[in-house]
């Protein structure tokens, strides 16, 4: 049993690791620019099955493969921000409007993806090949073992690139203060677009990473976008280190709901974590860096 | 009729309010000033329910109210308005004030203002000028069960001749028994309408009394404009 | 007081009278397979009408709905086939159990805001989903249920449920014209006003949820005994978009607007035919492009272009107000 339980919570944890990510990366856009990216998941999504298609249909090597794939991830979100997001901001529509531009934009990336590659489930092999990593009564794919200095090397330069680069440091200020940040001269279309370039090319990356283990196809989006929001939710939306903290728990949740409670009903058990996070710590376990600002 | 007992609420580190406190009887008009930040617009949510104190009691007519939701206090007769005006952008003012009454009754003390608001009656509010929103905003305060009125800075955004009109009208409320509490930027707004004002700086109070105690004193003018204007302009 | 009474009533009846209209000619001259894309727009005006009711008017976002049309359309098979009950009580029951679930989750997941809102409802929805999936002997599990027992010939089922949206659409303009319409209006614009009017914003969110829900569920309970059968698969995320697709279409202001976003949307498919798997491409750029070009769906169009005509019009030296504004209408 505790072999079991031991899998679980070490598989949940490096998941968890990669929700962390997303989660981060779903921070860094709210954070620039105050919005929720409802096709977080789908970056994610591209990132994987792009890498599919150059190494399937392409047969390049790996590397190759990756690089085009972070790249058009970046790209991809480069050209949701231009737009769709600049576009509407010129005419400073509420926030709720931004939820259902999101949505829309994860609907349209993943029915392209649906009619571009169909809608199998596409899978490449572990990076490390298909040998499974045996570590006591551990087994598991090769690929777990990728995960960890994976996540740590993006935490530290995300980490880094907030804390030394202008850029960082400009969307730290707008997280705090937004209209702050436009009087010293912060160009927040500038900001947005870092944001959504370097939350697409992470994400990409996350997807590149992930589908070895979990496969990819056009509508795993939304799953990833879920976890990735509750991660941040949990954690408190915008907050880095809660992003990672909030994803490891969803990551061993969700890994413990399948293997103990129930496969099937994996996804009801995950999601009614989300729901009861969101209703029980809206703020977040460390609260979040942006309180919602109301004016009375 | 309202006392306010050691009110202090902090967001993260900073003070908004600290332990502030202040009573106001029927019919009287409380000014309640103080330089910007000095937390006078958190003091009003606070008492209104729409923030939760840290500490402190909030009574209404011997009753504690402290952390009622604001329509629950609105009921027992706590009304209030809003730094930028609040008016539902979509209805009539006549809606507004319709919806006023199906909230907190019939009657009430708003005659005064509607008779002002008559003429645009039937015009929807968002098109109103400042002057016509806070109006409307008002009216609504006072009708139906009012008792305590707190008015947030209502003469903002008002030319001169439509301040006098709004004195007039929180006078001729205040004369039917009502408590009001105008927290107000505007100095000669204040020290002209109330009876009393209450000095707020950095959260707590500072001076208390009627307008020429207040404007007197030199703690006061300090907030306001600093340490040096003391030294040497003199009062 | 008066001009906004006939203005109602002459809604109100220029609503029926078209709703009647398209019951008795639309069953005499239409073909068919347009009377099944009228049965479907008709079953579909109805979560449009909900949305319009909790986004538009209430200003809260849902991508779950379909968990309540999903409500509606089970219990309608489940009490029909393994309980022999009416169909109509079989909707009554559906309309209940969405009611309650609506008020359970209304609870706490109202007082959340915007996109908390809208991330806990898609989770809501999958919640339902994979229970539906998984609950089989009282669902059917993925094979679903068979044997619904159906609406007749597409004549009078397109008849009967053009009456039945008919009665509902009729009741709705009514209520819009009405105090109720007014405080939901007032709730989307300004909750803490309205606190400080005395009424709880709380009470009457979570009754304009549990009203959304019961009206999506009438929707899913047509749907059940159109279909004859029914599986978890299509109460998915897809359709909750398909619903806030026919509503931000339509323009979220008024219940003409819910009916013409159905209209719109419901005809796509018919309009596409062979390329109908492009549905939901086309509804997730019709959000986009609603959104950034027509933010006021269909209806806004022609204030749109009355809008920018007469910013063409006008010089750049006139139109100024004064400092205090005037006590007539703004120029726009």
């Amino acid at each position: 049993m505790a072999g079991v339980i031991g899998q679980l919570l070490v598989t949940g944890i490096l998941i968890g690791l990669m929700y962390g990510v997303i989660a981060v990366c779903i921070g860094v856009i709210y954070n620039a620019t105050q919005i929720i990216n409802f096709a977080q998941g789908e970056f994610v999504m591209i990132g994987g099955v792009m890498t599919w298609a150059f190494i399937t249909e392409l047969h390049c090597p790996l590397w190759v493969a990756a690089t085009a794939a972070v790249l058009i991830g970046a790209l991809v979100g480069l050209v949701v921000e231009r737009v769709v997001i600049n576009t509407a901001r010129r005419f400073r529509p509420p926030l709720l409007t931004y939820i259902f531009l999101t949505f829309g934009v994860s609907i349209i990336l993943s029915n392209v993806t649906m009619f571009a590659f169909g809608t199998n489930p596409l899978i490449f092999d572990p990076f490390l090949g298909r040998a499974p990593i045996v570590l006591g009564k551990i087994s598991m794919s090769s690929q777990y073992v990728l995960v960890l200095p994976l996540c740590l090397v993006l935490l530290a330069g995300l980490t880094s690139f907030f804390a030394y680069t202008r850029f960082g440091k400009a969307m730290r200020a707008s997280a705090v203060n937004d209209i702050g940040a436009r009087i010293v001269g912060i160009d927040v279309g500038v900001l947005s677009m870092m944001a959504f370039g370097l939350s697409g090319a992470v994400s990409a990356l996350v997807g590149v990473f992930l589908t070895p283990i979990t496969t990819t196809s056009y509508a795993i989006g939304l799953s990833f976008t879920l976890k990735g929001f509750a991660a941040a939710i949990t954690g408190g939306l915008g907050n880095f280190r809660g992003a990672v903290v909030g994803g490891l728990i969803i990551g061993v949740v969700e890994s413990l709901g399948a293997g103990l409670i129930s496969s099937q009903f994996q996804d009801a058990i995950t999601f009614l974590f989300v729901i009861v996070m969101l209703v029980a710590l809206p703020k977040g376990i460390f609260s979040s860096l942006v309180e919602e600002r109301e004016r009375l | 009729m309202l006392k306010v007992s050691e009110i202090s609420k902090s967001f993260g580190g900073l003070r908004a309010v600290a332990a502030a406190s202040f009573e106001l009887e029927r019919g009287e008009i409380l000014g309640v000033m103080g330089p910007n930040g000095a937390g006078k617009t958190t003091l009003l949510n606070v008492i209104s329910g729409y923030e939760r104190p840290d500490a402190g009691r909030v009574e209404l007519a011997g009753m504690a109210v402290t952390g009622f939701a604001p329509h629950r206090l609105a009921r027992l007769g706590l009304r209030r308005t809003f730094q930028t005006p609040r008016v539902m952008r979509r209805l009539t003012v006549e809606d507004n004030l319709d919806l006023a009454r199906f909230g907190s009754g019939k009657g009430g003390h708003a005659g005064p203002v509607l008779a002002y608001l008559d003429p645009v009656r039937r015009r929807v509010a968002s098109t109103l000028p400042m002057a016509g929103r806070r109006l409307v905003e008002l009216a609504r305060a006072c009708t139906g069960r009012v008792d305590a009125l707190l008015l947030d800075e209502p003469s903002t955004g008002l030319a001169d001749d439509e301040k006098t009109l709004l004195e007039t009208l929180i006078r001729s409320v205040a004369s039917e028994g009502v408590g009001v509490v105008l927290v107000a930027h505007d100095i000669p707004f204040v020290l002209n309408t109330c009876h009393n004002i209450v000095v707020l700086a950095l959260g707590s109070v500072l001076a208390r009394g009627s307008p020429a105690d207040v404007r007197g004193d030199p703690r006061v003018i300090e907030a306001y404009l600093g340490k040096d204007w003391n030294a040497h302009a003199g009062t | 007081m008066v001009n906004a009474r006939r203005r109602a009533l002459g809604e109100a009846v220029a609503l029926a009278l078209l709703g009647l209209g398209v019951a008795f000619i639309g069953r005499m001259f239409l073909s068919d397979y347009w009377l099944t894309v009228g049965i479907v727009i008709a079953m579909y005006s109805l979560p449009s009408l909900a949305l319009l009711l909790l986004l538009g008017y209430a200003g809260r976002p849902s991508f779950g709905h379909a968990a309540f049309f999903a409500v509606g359309a089970y219990a309608s098979a489940v009490t029909t086939t393994r309980l022999g009950w009416h169909p109509l009580v079989g909707m009554l029951v559906g309309i209940a159990i969405a009611g309650i679930v609506a008020y359970a989750i209304g609870f706490p997941l109202l007082r959340l805001s915007g996109h908390y809102l809208a991330i806990a409802t898609l989770a809501f929805a999958i919640i339902v989903r994979v229970v539906l999936e998984n609950a089989t002997p009282i669902t059917g599990g993925l094979n679903g249920i068979v044997g619904i027992p159906g609406l007749g010939t597409p004549r009078s089922a397109f008849f009967v449920v053009v009456i039945l949206v008919t009665i509902i659409y009729t009741a709705a303009v009514v209520i819009d014209h009405s105090r109720v319409g007014r405080i939901l209006r007032a709730l989307g614009d300004d909750e803490r006003a309205m606190a400080s009017c005395g009424i709880n914003p709380q009470a009457i969110r979570t009754a304009v949820f549990v009203a959304s829900a019961c009206l999506t569920s009438i929707a899913g309970s047509v749907y059940a005994h159109f279909l004859s059968y029914i599986s978890p698969e299509p109460f998915n995320v897809d359709m909750s978009v398909l619903f806030v697709t026919m509503m931000l279409v339509g323009g979220t202001g008024s219940v003409w607007g819910a009916l013409i976003g159905a209209c719109v949307v419901g005809v796509v498919p018919a309009v596409l035919s062979v390329y109908a798997s492009y549905s939901a491409l086309l509804y997730g750029v019709a959000i986009v492009a609603v959104l950034l070009f027509m933010p006021q769906g269909f209806l806004g169009v022609p204030r749109q272009i009355h809008v920018a005509v007469s910013r063409l019009r006008r010089s750049p030296s006139s139109g100024r107000e004064g400092v205090r504004g005037s006590e007539t209408a703004h120029v726009e």
